[in-house]
């Protein structure tokens, strides 16, 4: 790994405290609870790029892990069991992919289309893994059988909606922010910051 | 939407498992967790209940408080406690509906969340007897030797604690943009679902700007006071252990001989 510059670690440091601010933030919709802790990693992928929007989110995870409760529900070593972890590695490795799809798009080319698509695949990342970690510590870990489609259907099915739904707001939010210069262009480490004078 | 927020359980103490390093303390969790997994039959859960229950009287922490942890997987621990109940052939008990309760599912299921349960409740003990700043501090302190295959352990601790620092300031900040939206005619209490989150844009960007510039000013503080990474830093808190984290180490050890030497014996 490359080393991280003083800018870029503040800055990752910045967002691990936005992520755990987003799974803090609920949503009450009908009975159940939405928080935006997925629309706040979309966003650290997307605003930091993938080597520091990953590095963002997994030091918000091994936080989580140490025991700080940063998370939806709790903290602790003993959150690996939960079958919803899943969902956390996923948001790694999307975060990492928003920022690498995203940095492929040229900048006058970066409109809110663009980036909902990438959010789009982002999430699609996230289910993918989310899924099948559920799947795997239900019939492995806690020894509870449960079925493929049922997995697929309560974990899927059922979130598709208010997840795109942040995925619609944090790529708008986005197409702003890079517009304000909220936008860490490229990995060269001098170019962390991007904030333009104001 | 952002009340009721308590950062870090830490329940300030000075009971033996406080004043107990926090290396020593993380390093004893994770072999007590093991011994979880490896020792499962009824009397090595009665004496590993024993123990959690004496390390919890030792920590001072009320246990109303200690059982409140339980609370976010009580829907988990009462599903896999059904599914058993329902699922594994056995002796039936009595038979509901097109279900048949069985002694076996009874007593897996049991078993099964009193591990979930033993699991939560020494983990957060940990968390309720050392301060999040001491623990990122362990971490530091036990990830030094993996810094030989490049792991960062000063990077990640620096920036759990700048986080840690951070979170209730960016909370403190959104809540005040939200109000000022609000005052500005904002409403993010009514209307429909794509109404209510397409008015989080307009928290969102302020929000991020503001972090932006934050990082940018701390950046230039830590500069300024010429911070240059982990090596040959000097810590106000030095970690040392100490008479309590031997006996602790001890006290773990005899624990284990103990389980060990009665699995041997096969009781």
């Amino acid at each position: 790994m490359q080393k991280l510059s003083l800018r870029e670690m503040i800055l990752c440091a910045l967002f691990v405290a936005l992520v755990a601010v987003g799974a803090f933030i609920r949503i009450p919709v009908g009975s159940d609870v939405y928080t935006l802790q997925f629309m706040f990693t979309l966003l650290a992928g997307l605003l930091l790029g993938p080597r520091l929007g990953a590095t963002a989110v997994a030091v918000y995870i091994i936080l989580g892990l140490v025991g700080v409760p940063v998370f939806a529900s709790g903290a602790g070593p003993s959150y690996v069991l939960q079958p919803t972890f899943g969902y956390l590695i996923g948001f790694v490795i999307q975060a990492w992919y928003c920022g690498k799809a995203s940095r492929k798009i040229e900048e006058s080319k970066r409109n809110f289309k663009r980036l909902l698509l990438v959010n789009v695949g982002g999430m699609a990342i996230v289910y993918v893994l989310g899924i099948s970690y559920f799947y795997f510590v239900s019939n492995y870990v806690i020894d509870t059988p449960i079925a493929v489609w049922p997995v697929i259907f309560y974990c899927g099915i059922l979130q598709v909606v208010p997840d795109f739904l942040l995925c619609v707001v944090a790529a708008s939010a986005a197409v702003k922010l890079a517009h304000a210069g909220i936008w860490v262009e490229s990995d060269a480490p001098d170019a962390a910051c991007g904030l333009k004078e104001a | 939407m952002l009340t009721d927020i308590t950062i870090g359980q830490f329940f300030p103490g000075t009971s033996l498992l406080h004043r107990m390093d926090a290396r020593v303390k993380v390093i004893l969790l994770f072999f007590l967790i093991i011994a979880i997994f490896v020792f499962d039959t009824p009397g090595d859960y009665a004496l590993m209940c024993a123990l959690t229950l004496g390390l919890g009287l030792a920590s001072h922490v009320p246990l109303g408080t200690l059982m409140k942890s339980i609370k976010p997987l009580w829907w988990i621990l009462g599903f896999t406690f059904l599914i058993h109940l329902c699922t594994v052939p056995g002796e039936t008990i009595t038979t509901v509906w097109i279900f048949t309760l069985t002694k076996e599912g009874f007593m897996r299921g049991f078993f099964l969340c009193l591990r979930l349960v033993l699991l939560i409740l020494l983990s957060s003990l940990l968390t309720f007897t050392t301060s999040p700043l001491a623990l990122t501090d362990a971490l530091e302190a036990l990830m030094r030797p993996l810094r030989v295959i490049g792991v960062p352990a000063h990077e990640l601790a620096m920036m759990m604690t700048i986080a840690l620092r951070f979170i209730p300031t960016l909370i403190e900040e959104t809540d005040k943009i939200m109000k000022a939206q609000q005052s500005r005619g904002v409403d993010f209490e009514t209307g429909s679902i794509l109404k209510r989150i397409s008015s989080m844009v307009p928290i969102l960007v302020p929000l991020f700007i503001s972090a932006f510039r934050r990082a940018d000013e701390l950046a230039m503080a830590m500069e300024a006071r010429c911070y240059r990474g982990g090596d040959g830093r000097t810590q106000m808190k030095v970690l040392r252990v100490t008479r309590v984290d031997y006996a602790g180490i001890l006290f773990i050890a005899v624990f284990f001989a103990l389980q060990a030497a009665l699995k041997i014996v096969g009781i």
